[in-house]
């Protein structure tokens, strides 16, 4: 039976000097999951996919890639875009790809072949002979997410990948992504910034912080989970008493009115009837009701200032 | 095995790939042969021929070492530095083949340095007792160094050279800047005084077959010890905790 993890962590820990840069990190990743990891600059994210790709040994816990222990085996089945794209400066196009072919023991009909489609696929088959050292951020980083794939993995570590790319370029990688997870069962490991990006291909996330995993949950349940139901009502102008009259509602929890405008935290979304009802009871006119929902940056946002 | 000396050998290609879109670097190794193997020789012409053999071969070494430091300053130091280390030790490629590969580069384009500064000295040397032919006493046209020179070049040569690559390795897997690297890469053969000063003791020192077969068995000795400390130091780990962020 095929193994159910693409990426299985337990207590894992890294500590350099006196600070612990992964604290008991237990992770299980699904195969063809998108998974975004997102957490701020010195949280653990680097650390974590140093110890993936068996860069760094643990001080405790363990990781296994597809069940394999990480190691020279495990790394066979992963592709990497690190935050610097790696690529030589000193080789053209073609040639950074093929020595990572080589590497990934390609056979080389195959392996040109390969080379070939996704130079193609990236618009740079043009370019093949280029040496890339004087390429744009966009170029290259599109050139290193191909030499990502080059040996078709299991499982891709891609640290900001759509970082430098242009709007048409970066819908070409972002749907790439999401065809690989669905399409082809293929395991994306994303470390990101990008929360909006996050939230709209993601199928799980990965918050943490200060070396520890906050939580990891898909995106919509989190949403579902971390959101107060959030109502805006606009209406055709606030006197006091109506205000006071909403605020004695049970289910109000924050109240906030800006001119004409009222923006309420309720602890149930269908007590946004009550307050209209209430608003209108009292003379309001009541022009607009919005029900808002929060991001996930916004969850994020809230989770990093709590634990701060 | 196999694999490792595929893998190998995988790398130093793409060292040489790389080293043949670099000119520069090129046209300063021929610059080292001109220099060390042409030049340096023909100020010792009107010396006997023996002296001007024994007087050259420290030249034609010397261009080996430099370009071993230099080479090897540029596989490890600069591919550190441009952030293509991390990405490479992140393949399947074992430690022992990524560091192999990068230290058969340095020694091959070395031994090349070694072989065009030889190469090069020949010519001139025949070429000025063709306008001169009384100017090296002893020697005729045409001109060869006698096979102990090529022995001591060839043989010893690289052992030695195996020393400073592997030296200059560590060096530049610790190092932050680049100078320091080229600096300590050069002051890392000051050692191998030892090892010939031990040998000199037992053996006479000079050109002979008791002196130059001493210093070989000696750098075989100094290469085990330099090759094992560097092997056991070059992990990945030792590697991604020196790369500058």
């Amino acid at each position: 039976m095929e193994y159910p993890w693409a990426i299985q962590t337990e207590g894992l820990t890294r500590r350099f000097g006196a600070r612990t840069a992964l604290d008991s990190l237990s992770l299980h990743i699904p195969r063809g999951t998108i998974f975004g990891f997102l957490g701020p600059n010195g949280a653990g994210k680097t650390t974590t996919v140093r110890l993936l790709l068996g860069l760094l040994h643990p001080d405790a816990g363990w990781a296994r890639i597809m069940g394999l222990p990480v190691g020279n085996e495990s790394r066979r089945l992963v592709g990497v875009l690190l935050d610097r794209d790696g690529l030589y400066d000193n080789l053209s196009a073609w040639d950074n790809l093929d020595f990572y072919g080589a590497i990934h023991q390609l056979p080389i009909p195959d392996r040109g072949k390969r080379i070939e489609d996704l130079l193609r696929f990236s618009d740079l088959w043009e370019r093949r002979d280029e040496l890339v050292g004087g390429w744009s951020k966009g170029m290259r980083q599109k050139l290193a997410l191909a030499r990502a794939l080059l040996a078709d993995p299991p499982l891709l570590i891609l640290d900001e990948p759509t970082s430098g790319l242009d709007p048409a370029s970066l819908k070409v990688v972002r749907d790439l992504i999401v065809s690989l997870a669905a399409d082809r069962q293929r395991t994306i490991f994303l470390c990101t910034h990008n929360l909006a990006e996050a939230e709209r291909i993601c199928t799980q996330v990965g918050l943490i912080r200060a070396g520890r995993l906050l939580l990891q949950e898909e995106p919509r349940a989190l949403r579902l989970r971390m959101s107060r139901p959030q109502v805006v009502i606009t209406t055709g102008g606030l006197s006091d008493a109506a205000i006071a009259a909403v605020r004695r509602l049970p289910e109000v929890q924050e109240l906030t009115a800006d001119g004409a405008e009222l923006t309420l935290t309720l602890s149930e979304p269908a007590a946004s009837e009550r307050v209209v009802t209430t608003l209108v009871a009292e003379g309001t006119g009541v022009r607009e009701v919005r029900h808002a929902t929060r991001s996930l940056e916004d969850i994020y946002l809230e989770l990093m200032q709590e634990e701060g | 095995m196999r694999q490792i000396v595929g893998e190998t050998l995988i790398v130093t290609r793409k060292e040489f790939r790389e080293q043949l879109r670099q000119p520069k670097d090129v046209l300063r190794y021929i610059w080292f042969a001109v220099v060390f193997g042409g030049l340096f020789p023909l100020t010792n012409m009107g010396q006997n021929v023996e002296a001007m053999v024994v007087g050259s071969l420290p030249w034609l070494a010397y261009a080996g070492v430099v370009t071993a430091s230099g080479t090897t300053v540029g596989a490890f130091f600069l591919e550190r530095q441009r952030g293509t280390l991390e990405t490479l030790l992140a393949t399947p490629l074992s430690d022992l083949a990524i560091f192999a590969g990068k230290v058969i580069f340095s020694l091959f384009i070395s031994l090349l340095s070694m072989f065009a500064s030889v190469a090069m000295e020949l010519v001139a040397v025949n070429a000025a007792l063709l306008v001169a032919p009384h100017g090296l006493r002893g020697a005729a046209v045409p001109f060869n160094f006698p096979f102990l020179i090529y022995f001591a070049l060839f043989v010893t040569g690289p052992l030695v050279l195996v020393y400073v690559i592997g030296a200059g390795a560590l060096i530049s897997l610790r190092t932050r800047s680049i100078r320091t690297a080229n600096l300590l890469g050069m002051l890392s053969t000051l050692p191998l005084a030892v090892p010939l000063s031990l040998v000199a003791l037992v053996a006479r020192p000079g050109l002979n077959w008791g002196f130059v077969a001493a210093l070989t068995g000696a750098m075989v000795a100094v290469d085990a010890v330099a090759l094992r400390v560097a092997l056991g130091l070059f992990s990945r780990e030792t590697v991604v905790l020196n790369i500058p962020n």
